[in-house]
């Protein structure tokens, strides 16, 4: 549990300790929100973590918190918090570009569900936050969307992984609280790991994907960015009550939990990075140390022939979901959305489905294995956050991963800061538990980070 | 030995293109399409099929209306 420090300006503590410090009225909603609209003042210009502001209706917001506070109702533990949404989820009277001239002038009448209920709960939208286009992209980054690229917090030369590029962004560098994302292949967990934070998924269905702009209707996932595991065991409590409490989860020791520890086969994707694996190996022994019970152990298919698999899913479903735009107006997409609609209009419907049949048997393999253990260890990306713009590092960033599997077997995982490199960038790895048994996953999670110095660092931005 | 895979030409593509919808691409992004087009059948050739006909395909789309989900 990381203290509320008052040394500090607000936005540097984690949504957990700011929730403890509205509960003792130590701060109001309204001075927390003062605050991380202030560091966005000050700091946004240089990591673009933001598309769209709605600093007005933040403040309204924040007051109405307060007025109840006062008054004695608590909604939710988020009551008060300041969080921010990718740019692909809909916000009624905000506008929702998912960074694409295409949808430029689009301002929804409804709220994405999960965005409808954390406002609910008393939570405190800030604002939009960038994305890739159409919360997509091949690993590249072109410069021709109309918005500019979020930059990497601890190195602004550095990209934030994608596709929840401002979502990563703004966690690590205290412009929210907390964000939503979405994932396809990696979309959270990505910028969780680049920006050194905790990025959750869950399988399909777990957690609502009502108006949020589809990519990939059998992949896609919405997930929470947050700060510790403990702010994302509130985030998942409020979105999923009244039936979970992952807080009281992540407090139970790990003694004597099974965990099966996967360092491959990695396939064609090589070698992680020395930093990443001796990070990881330590991170390893750290749970080690508090009891559980290491085995190793292998996934049942190179993870290369995973990532495979969703080049033929991903493509070609984009292709369908967006082909009027791809039809009457592809001079308008950035190079990133246009390539993978073109390569996707070009997969054959029989390649389709006999990659939906691949996809089923790798779940079940995968299911089999994570089944044997509590949870399982794996790496997350194998390299740390590359040169923004700079191939094949970008790429190489986004591609080898061990990210794949999990979202063909629609398995629960959690990414988490595992440390930093030399050159002060964050290193990640990847827990993945069985379905429905994400409390394991953020138990483990919770319980490395308790052993570790990691959250106590934000970025010298 | 097997004769190798034709590479797609522009006109090819664009053929493809006119018959299925995609006919105002413009001459650039026809020519990238070229371009994809090999590797896009390669990975498709190259997928391992599943060895029973009875193996199905992942439980792929829910049927909830779109207001449940």
């Amino acid at each position: 549990m990381h203290e509320a420090n008052t040394s500090k300006p607000l936005w540097v503590q984690s949504a957990s300790a700011s929730i403890r410090m509205l509960q003792e009225g130590r701060v109001s909603a309204r001075q927390l929100t003062e605050a991380y609209l202030a560091r966005i003042a000050e700091i946004d210009g240089r990591i673009h973590s933001f598309h769209h502001l709605a600093e007005a209706r933040a403040l309204s917001a924040a007051d109405a918190a307060d007025r109840e506070i006062a008054a004695g109702r608590w909604r939710s533990p988020l009551q008060g918090i300041p969080f921010g949404v990718k740019d692909n989820y809909d916000v009624a009277g905000l506008p929702a570009t998912a960074g694409s001239r295409l949808r430029s002038g689009n301002v929804p009448t409804r709220d994405a569900r999960l965005v409808a209920d954390l406002e609910a709960a008393g939570a405190v939208l800030l604002g939009k936050l960038a994305t890739w286009e159409y919360g997509t992209g091949n690993g590249g980054e072109y410069f021709d969307l109309p918005f500019p690229s979020a930059r990497n917090p601890w190195d602004t030369s550095r990209f934030t992984g994608g596709s929840s590029t401002g979502a990563g962004a703004s966690v690590a560098a205290g412009t929210a609280a907390f964000a939503l994302g979405s994932d396809t292949t990696g979309s959270v967990r990505l910028p969780a790991a680049a920006c050194g934070l905790v990025g959750v998924i869950l399988p399909q269905g777990r957690l609502s994907g009502h108006g949020i702009l589809p990519n990939c209707y059998s992949l896609d996932v919405p997930g929470p960015l947050t700060w510790t595991v403990e702010d994302a065991a509130v985030v998942l409590d409020v979105l999923l009550a009244p039936a979970n409490s992952y807080r009281r989860s992540i407090t139970r020791p790990i003694a004597g939990l099974r965990i099966g520890v996967v360092r491959g086969p990695l396939g064609r994707f090589g070698a992680p990075d020395a930093s990443v694996e001796q990070a990881f190996e330590e991170a390893v022994r750290i749970l080690e140390r508090q009891g559980a019970r290491i085995d190793d152990a292998r996934l049942p298919m190179p993870v290369s022939d995973c990532f495979d698999v969703t080049r033929l899913i991903g493509p070609s479903e984009s292709a369908a979901i967006h082909e009027a735009e791809l039809r009457e107006r592809s001079h308008e997409m950035g190079f990133a959305l246009r390539d993978k609609l073109l390569a996707g209009s070009l997969v054959r419907a029989v390649d389709y489905i006999h990659a939906q049949r691949q996809r089923r048997l790798m779940a079940d393999a995968i299911d089999d294995l994570v089944r044997g253990y509590d949870a399982i260890i794996t790496y997350g990306p194998l390299h740390v956050a590359p040169r923004l713009g700079v191939e094949p590092e970008m790429t190489a960033f986004t591609v080898e991963t061990v990210l794949t599997p999990f979202n063909l077997s629609q398995h629960p995982a959690v990414v988490q800061c595992t440390g930093y490199s030399a050159e002060r960038l964050p290193l990640s790895w990847q827990i993945v538990a069985n379905r429905h048994d994400e409390a394991t996953a953020l138990c483990v999670a919770a319980a490395y980070e308790r052993a570790t110095p990691w959250r106590t660092i934000r970025p010298a931005l | 030995m097997t004769d190798p895979v034709p590479k797609p030409t522009l006109e090819d593509i664009t053929a493809f293109a006119r018959r299925h919808g995609l006919d105002r691409l413009p001459p650039e992004h026809l020519a990238r399409m070229t371009e994809l087009a090999l590797n896009v059948s390669e990975l498709g050739r190259g997928l391992p099929r599943p060895a029973m006909k009875e193996d199905p395909p992942a439980p792929t789309f829910e049927f909830s209306r779109p207001d449940d989900r």
